[in-house]
């Protein structure tokens, strides 16, 4: 019987088609990977420590005097903030609590990010702007 | 709660779908010879659409190996007479009656029985004979299902869907049959209930389709065959040794762990089945079966 295998585009190509759950997978997964870089990132910032703290001082001030530096902090927040709150509702999905409100707990997370990231902004920019 | 309160109601699809024949004998057996048969099914299409409700238009996915003009995937496009109740399983079975015989798909008991009419319309895993026409948005897109390859038109090639369901062994086997030979082996009704739900799968294979982890490993075994092999191991009459079989098939490593709760299966279960849930359940079963603090 020859069949016809529709290959890798049909089935990565349908992610208009996703609903709440599936996204939430996605952004899971994108912050998720985004945090493991910011941590060596971070890494690498604390370690000019190690030559003194005057090599350590000037990094940390160039890099704050940046206005792209304090741009990415916000983002960096935002990434943070959903992974912990998608990550407690993916905990309460583990222990089979509220399953049926999978897709309001998405959004909520998805708000509660939003609300926190726009709180931020005036302890981030600060000063920058 | 029975589960026939679940269903849609029906829909009346007879008269829209059966080919209607002149009946009115000597007048009709004239005019048959006069017009061929493609004449009068054009004619019959025309005073069908001058009658509809609305004329909905059916985008299908259509290919066929073994004609050379349709080895190419390509979509055609069929107008169809649309009255109150009809669904996109009548909208195909008019398009292949009066357009194109050779338009090709499985279905069977109209009813969300038979579980043969899985499909893919407008961007998500449908039974046609379950999904209303009204409900749609215009251009009805209908395509096989995704993540199975295709035989012909919508029909996929269903075997690897099949293999998985028989690999958690989906049939009931208590570990001791009752003493008296017509002995009734009964089931106490809590316990009914919690397996009720899982019990109304019809292997229609929606849900493998819609899943991102099944598609990329062929190993996993799926929501529908998690969801089957859940309907026995809960179900208190089988017995230790059996759930502890049944246990091993469902903890394996491409067994519950491989779902990562993306909840698309439980999305499109046209017997709305919590399948995320009872994935989740049997992974807190293997969990307790497995971890001793002691
Ligand atoms: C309170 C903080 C956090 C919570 C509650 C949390 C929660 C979770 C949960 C529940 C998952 C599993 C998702 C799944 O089942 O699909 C997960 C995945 C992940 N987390 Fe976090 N997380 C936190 C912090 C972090 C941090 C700081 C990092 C980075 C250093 C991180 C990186 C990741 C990555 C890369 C994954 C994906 C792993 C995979 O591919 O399966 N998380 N997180
Ligand atoms: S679990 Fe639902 S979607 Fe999956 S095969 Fe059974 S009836 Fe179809
Ligand atoms: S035709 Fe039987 S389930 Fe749709």
């Amino acid at each position: 019987m020859s069949t016809l295998d529709r290959g890798t585009v049909e089935n990565f190509g349908r992610w208009r088609e996703f609903s709440a759950g599936m996204w939430a997978w996605v952004f899971h997964k994108f912050t998720g990977w985004v945090l493991v870089g910011y941590l060596f990132t971070h890494i690498a910032v604390l370690s000019t420590a190690t030559s003194g703290a005057e090599l350590y001082n000037s990094t940390l001030v160039g890099l704050e005097s940046l206005l792209v530096v304090r741009f990415l902090e916000v983002g960096l927040l935002a990434v943070a903030v959903f992974h912990i709150l998608n990550g407690v509702r993916l905990l309460f999905v583990d222990l089979g609590v509220g399953l049926t409100a999978q897709d309001k707990s998405f959004y909520a997370s998805l708000a509660l990010t939003g609300v926190i990231v726009i709180a931020s902004i005036p302890t981030f920019l600060g000063g920058a702007v | 709660m029975s589960t026939l309160e679940h269903e849609e109601p029906e829909t009346e699809t007879e008269t829209e779908t059966q080919p209607q024949f002149d009946q009115d004998g000597a007048v009709g057996a004239a005019r048959a010879l006069e017009e061929s048969y493609g004449e009068q099914r054009a004619r019959r299409v025309d005073e069908d659409l001058d009658d509809a409700d609305e004329i909905v238009e059916l985008k299908v996915f259509r290919y066929d190996p073994e004609v050379e003009e349709k080895e190419e995937p390509r979509f055609d496009s069929f107008l169809v007479p649309f009255h109150k109740g009809m669904t996109v399983l009548d909208a195909l079975i008019y398009a292949r009656d009066y357009y194109d015989s050779s338009l090709t798909f499985r279905h069977s008991c109209q009813q969300a029985v038979c579980g043969s009419d899985a499909l893919y319309v407008n961007g998500s895993q449908r039974l046609g004979c379950k999904t209303q026409l009204a409900d749609l948005e215009d251009p009805v897109r209908v395509e096989p299902l995704p993540h199975q390859e295709v035989v012909k038109d919508l029909v996929v090639d269903m075997e690897h869907f099949y293999e998985q369901m028989h690999a958690v062994e989906p049939f009931f086997d208590p570990d001791e049959l009752p003493d008296g030979e017509l002995e009734e082996q009964r089931q106490s009704p809590e316990n009914r209930e919690e397996v009720k739900l899982s019990t109304r799968c019809i292997w229609c294979g929606a849900c493998m389709s819609s899943c991102n982890i099944a598609a990329g490993n062929n190993e996993y075994l799926g929501p529908a065959a998690i969801n089957k092999a859940y309907r026995f191991a809960m179900d208190e009459r089988e017995g230790e040794d059996r759930k502890q079989e049944r246990l091993r098939i469902i903890e394996q490593e491409h067994g519950v762990w491989r779902c990562q709760t993306q909840f698309s299966c439980t999305e499109v279960c046209p017997k709305d089945i919590p399948l995320t849930e009872h994935i989740q359940e049997l992974k807190r079963e293997s969990v307790k079966n497995n971890l001793k603090f002691w």
